[in-house]
């Protein structure tokens, strides 16, 4: 079980993680929260963005350092931290890529990085789509790769939450590597492609 | 006994109160500087003695004087050659250099030149306001870097203003669009001031403004058009060069150039007079002569305002409009060549001169009595540290939402390795040398061990005023070291305008020298390690292994040195080859050793 939570200011205690003390309403010292359990989110894939967004801004607007210019040194400090806390989090939620790999990590499911990449098929076909990347001379070529990877990523993101839905995680994690092969691609693709005549 | 009575306390106090809630903001411009202040629900521009609004950030020593401002117009008849224009550019140099300004006889550094403008500035705001006022919020150019936002802030409370935050000039001005008129939806801020050019892409929804993306050129501005077409009439007219006239004459010519620009935004021919070394010159200048000297600083802007959008990951259709910012864009080829490139409504109707510090009061009246909106704003450019090979790790990259705070594990790169040094870098190149060095400073204590054994865990903070705070701290020993980034370092670096440019443009260069850094930092840690093993070596293989060891060793120094990766690669693998029977007998060894060593202990 969770242990008590106390009030630095009015020694309080509650059960849950809340930003403020339910007594003396004063800022409360963040914790090292996951992104999922910061917004107060079950642990899934499927993710309202537009609910997100708004209690994203909801809760920037009670804790956001400009709230508390007022205020004592500390209380300053503990916004700040909430305030990054919350922006890095909402950055994590809202990329389908960063939002898979927190969630594979509160389930449990490392996620090293020097693990290394060994799937063929998607590799072949990653390695297929960076070689049509360098022979692309238009721009309406140009666009048009970036559209069809950006459906092959919708599709993909698609199946990764079937995956999470059906706990499947092995299979979500290697669809997570490829998405984010597909991202950098596409990004690539948008940044360096510059026509060769 | 009666029990003694108290009163109740007074609750704010007329005078205290009135005094608290009054914050200004200040548009601190490398041209003008204006201010502002939120007085019973609306903003209300601050003049100065001469009833003016727009103050210039000119400075002047004049005898044991300092005129500042309207002033030196108002005042001075003479001595105007020593008159100290645009010291904000000399922030992005650096503001700590000291030297000679004008005709002071001391050298003076730009923090030290400016904060006699916010001097002036404060003393404009007391007389106006009939009070004394120490608080405020200051706008920065949007792509200023660390240091200039750091040196303007420290400019500012050098006179006794108290800087409640800084505000990205682009933000502020969209922040006085929103509150006042109610825009809502995704909008382009394109401000164009007289030094400095920014632009960026923020999200307006109910009471909350989101910087998307922004970019910029912290050289770009009002004052080059200027001077472009002074270069351009010098040639056209004087049949001379701008750089080959008196330093009197450049500023004659200047504000000539300035002042025609102005009238062929009404006129498409001019008849003018041109006074200069007593001669009078008769200049006939159509609009398109204008148009042609500035038009290529103007596309820059355009293609730098194409990048942001594309950087936003926005769609053209989904922004509502684009808001212009800036004297300059009155030009009315500028709005052509907008509209050209961008359909979007473009919005000027609250004053552009003007704007940005309106964007401030209201940001300053929010801070000290509460409001319901919010801004969020980003940092401009990447953050990071420099890691083995002269490569820049990107901790926070551009356009990250701030405050905020980041964390990443960095280990050692020697064997014994017991001090690492934490170099801080603000860029967007892979290479070190590309980017502006922020700062330094050194974590020793660190216990020797192997290469990669030891956790070094460095911190990033940005806070909501754009301003970073860095600390290393070693896991293991849990020493700690820390660093905030100050106007400390003396280190020219004026490639920051071409850093983004060039990290575009040399992106596929910068890989390959990316490839050939860590083919080396491989190369370099594999003979490092070879060299730790000597005499593991010398037990373990024969003399005729030891030799190719060695041999392919010497090899693959000579191709480090030479730079060639195909080399290095090469060598790199067959010494791999040459030294895997070695390392499967040393493994086997150490496990040996390892059970002696146990059995001993249980012994």
């Amino acid at each position: 079980m969770n242990p008590e939570i106390k009030c630095w200011n009015c020694s309080n205690t509650f059960k849950k993680f809340s930003f403020f003390c339910s007594e003396c309403n004063i800022i409360q010292k963040p914790l090292d929260l996951d992104s999922f359990k910061l917004f107060n989110l079950n642990y899934g894939f499927s993710i309202n963005l537009k609910k997100l967004e708004y209690e994203y801004y909801a809760l920037q607007k009670m804790l956001h350092p400009d709230k508390f210019i007022n205020s004592t040194e500390k209380e300053l400090l503990y916004a700040q931290i909430h305030s990054s806390n919350l922006n890095n989090a909402y950055n994590t939620l809202v990329n389908p890529v960063s939002r898979s790999n927190e969630l594979l990590k509160c389930k449990g499911e490392k996620n090293k990085e020097s693990e290394t990449f060994n799937d063929l098929e998607v590799l072949n076909e990653v390695l297929d789509l960076q070689e049509v990347a360098e022979n692309i001379n238009c721009q309406k070529e140009k666009d048009n790769l970036i559209n069809e990877l950006n459906q092959t990523i919708e599709e993909d993101v698609e199946k990764l939450n079937n995956y999470f839905i059906e706990e499947q995680l092995l299979n979500a994690k290697k669809l997570t590597v490829k998405i984010s092969y597909l991202e950098k691609l596409q990004k690539d693709i948008k940044n360096n492609v510059t026509f060769t005549n | 006994m009666s029990l003694l009575q108290i009163e109740e306390p007074i609750r704010g106090e007329q005078t205290t109160e009135s005094e608290k809630k009054f914050c200004i903001g200040i548009d601190f411009g490398t041209t003008n500087c204006v201010c502002s202040v939120k007085i019973d629900g609306n903003v209300t521009m601050i003049t100065d003695e001469f009833g003016e609004v727009i103050i210039p950030s000119v400075v002047l020593f004049k005898d044991s004087d300092v005129f500042v401002g309207n002033q030196i117009k108002k005042k001075i008849k003479n001595g105007l050659e020593n008159r100290i224009f645009s010291i904000k550019r000399d922030f992005v140099e650096n503001p700590d250099a000291k030297k000679i300004y004008g005709n002071h006889k001391q050298k003076l550094s730009p923090i030290e030149v400016s904060s006699l403008i916010f001097k002036y500035l404060k003393n404009c705001c007391e007389s106006f306001l009939g009070k004394e006022i120490s608080k405020c919020v200051v706008t920065v150019p949007a792509y200023f870097d660390e240091r200039s936002r750091f040196a303007i802030k420290q400019s500012a409370s050098l006179v006794g203003f108290e800087v409640l935050r800084l505000v990205n000039e682009p933000t502020s001005a969209a922040y006085a669009y929103g509150l006042e008129r109610k825009t809502r939806g995704n909008y382009f801020v394109y401000d164009l001031g007289g030094g400095t050019f920014d632009v960026s892409i923020l999200k307006l929804t109910d009471g909350v403004f989101k910087v998307l993306s922004t970019g910029g050129d912290p050289f770009l501005g009002g004052d080059d058009l200027d001077k472009l077409f002074a270069c351009k009439i010098a040639e056209d007219f004087l049949n001379l060069r701008f750089e080959d006239l008196s330093k009197n004459n450049k500023v004659i010519l200047v504000r000539k150039a300035k002042l025609l620009k102005e009238k062929l935004q009404k006129e498409t021919v001019l008849n003018e007079f041109l006074e200069i070394d007593k001669k009078q010159i008769n200049l006939e200048i159509t609009e398109k002569v204008l148009n042609m000297a500035i038009s290529e600083i103007l596309d820059k802007t355009i293609s730098i305002s194409t990048a942001v959008l594309e950087e936003s990951d926005l769609k053209e259709n989904e922004i509502d409009g684009f808001i212009l910012v800036g004297g300059s864009t009155r030009l009315k080829i500028l709005i052509s060549k907008i509209q050209e490139r961008f359909q979007l409504k473009i919005f000027s109707d609250i004053d552009p001169d003007l704007v940005v510090s309106k964007g401030a009061a209201l940001h300053a009246d929010g801070l000290v009595n509460g409001t319901e909106n919010l801004l969020l704003d980003v940092t401009p450019l990447s953050l990071g540290i420099e890691t083995a090979g002269g490569l820049m790790e990107k901790i926070i990259h551009r356009n990250t939402t701030i405050p905020i705070v980041k964390e990443q594990e960095f280990t050692t790169y020697e064997e014994g390795q017991t001090a690492i040094k934490i170099h801080i870098l603000q860029g967007e190149r892979e290479m070190v040398k590309y980017n502006r060095t922020l700062g330094e400073f050194v974590l020793d204590g660190i216990e020797p061990k192997p290469p990669g054994i030891p956790r070094i865990n460095v911190r990033f903070m940005v806070d909501a005023n754009g301003l970073l705070s860095v600390s290393a701290t070693d896991k293991s020993s849990a020493i700690q070291k820390e660093l905030e980034v100050k106007t400390t370092f003396n280190l020219e670096i004026d490639q920051m305008r071409i850093m983004i440019e060039e990290s575009i443009k040399n992106s596929s260069l910068d890989m390959q020298e990316r490839l050939l850094e860590e083919s080396k930092v491989d190369a370099i840690r594999f003979i490092n390690e070879l060299q730790s093993m000597d005499s593991d070596l010398k037990e373990i293989c024969s003399a005729e292994e030891l030799n190719k060891i060695n041999s392919y060793i010497k090899l693959l120094s000579k191709e480090i040195q030479k730079d060639n990766r195909e080399g290095i690669l090469d060598f790199l693998k067959k010494l791999d080859l040459a030294t895997q029977s070695f390392s499967e007998k040393r493994v086997k060894q150490k496990i040996k050793s390892a059970l002696i060593g146990k059995n001993y202990d249980k012994l």
